[in-house]
């Protein structure tokens, strides 16, 4: 379990970070399109999964540009990141 | 709750930052200096988020940002005294409690690739962005209460070093009330040859972090 998040724990953090219940960010899955979201939300998303990963996050190429649940799981599974 | 125009400065993170920091100085029955105060959000926020009776200066370079942080204060039904001018220039012989400064410090060619500085708002601060606020640094003791305080931020797109040396000669202290870290906005990413040249020469500083070029606010005080 240690350096690894799972689905639920990464859809929790975007849901805090963007005060959106877990079901409409599941359902949405592009949180770039909510008001809530901007760059610095996106840092803040980041920055928390990194939390999480203990500092491994850098393993994804262009994380940054990732701004979907479906493609953030991908990318961090490709990296065995998640749980 | 507050009003914005396209030729006055939005306020941003920066902004919110110092409307923070000023609520965990405040102390009753001051007099208030927003100076470079734009749409006026800073001292209007805090006039309307405190229950001490105090009372609300502003100033900007900008008539129009006067005219609108007049406007916002009567939408919000906050009695202020606001008046244009550079500087300290409209508080000639006057002294205040607080002194809350944000006139623009940011490096010149920065500020020309950023959004911020758009439609003519004014940002003559110098190649780092020192200009103005070393300008006033060296004077606000003047305009100073016994016992009164100035806070100021220092956006890490103006040469930081510089700023601290000239507010460490003029203040015996200087404290960091708060600082944090910003994505810079993606349309100045076609810029960065530019930043990282204004980087390599210390007139500016960031740090790359996911991908992301992050430069920091940071808010201190000074008495
Ligand atoms: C970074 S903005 C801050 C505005 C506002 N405090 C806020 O946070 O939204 C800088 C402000 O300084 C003003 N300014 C620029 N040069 C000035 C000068 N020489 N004297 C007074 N104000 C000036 C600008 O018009 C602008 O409103």
């Amino acid at each position: 379990m240690k350096n690894k998040i799972s689905k639920e724990e990464i859809i929790k953090i975007i849901s805090k970070i963007l005060k959106i219940s877990p079901k409409e960010i599941e359902k949405i899955d592009n949180y770039e399109k909510m008001d809530s979201w901007d760059s610095l939300a996106q840092l803040d998303i980041i920055s928390a999964i990194d939390k999480k990963l203990n500092g491994k996050i850098g393993k994804v190429k262009n994380i940054a540009e990732i701004k979907s649940v479906r493609k953030l799981i991908s990318a961090l599974k490709k990296k065995s990141l998640i749980v | 709750m507050i009003k914005v125009e396209k030729k006055v400065f939005t306020p941003n993170a920066t902004t919110n930052l110092l409307v923070e920091s000023t609520l965990k100085t405040l102390k009753k029955n001051s007099d208030i200096l927003d100076l470079g105060c734009g749409t006026g959000y800073v001292g209007l926020s805090v006039a309307k988020k405190t229950k001490f009776k105090n009372k609300y200066f502003f100033s900007d370079i900008s008539t129009q940002a006067i005219s609108l942080c007049k406007r916002n204060a009567k939408k919000n039904k906050i009695k202020i005294f606001a008046k244009a001018g550079t500087m300290f220039e409209p508080w000639e012989g006057e002294k205040f409690d607080l002194i809350i400064e944000s006139i623009s410090a940011i490096a010149k060619k920065v500020a020309k690739a950023s959004p911020w500085y758009k439609n003519g708002i004014p940002c003559d601060c110098g190649e780092d962005g020192t200009e103005l606020v070393n300008d006033v640094l060296k004077v606000t003791k003047k305009y100073l209460k016994k016992n009164g305080k100035l806070i100021f931020p220092i956006v890490t797109l103006s040469n930081k070093k510089k700023i601290l040396q000239t507010a460490r000669k003029y203040f015996k202290n200087v404290k960091l009330l708060i600082s944090k870290d910003w994505p810079l906005p993606r349309s100045m990413y076609t810029k960065r040859k530019l930043l990282e040249n204004l980087k390599k020469k210390g007139i500016i500083s960031y740090k790359t972090k996911y991908g992301l070029i992050l430069y920091s606010s940071e808010i201190y005080i000074a008495y």
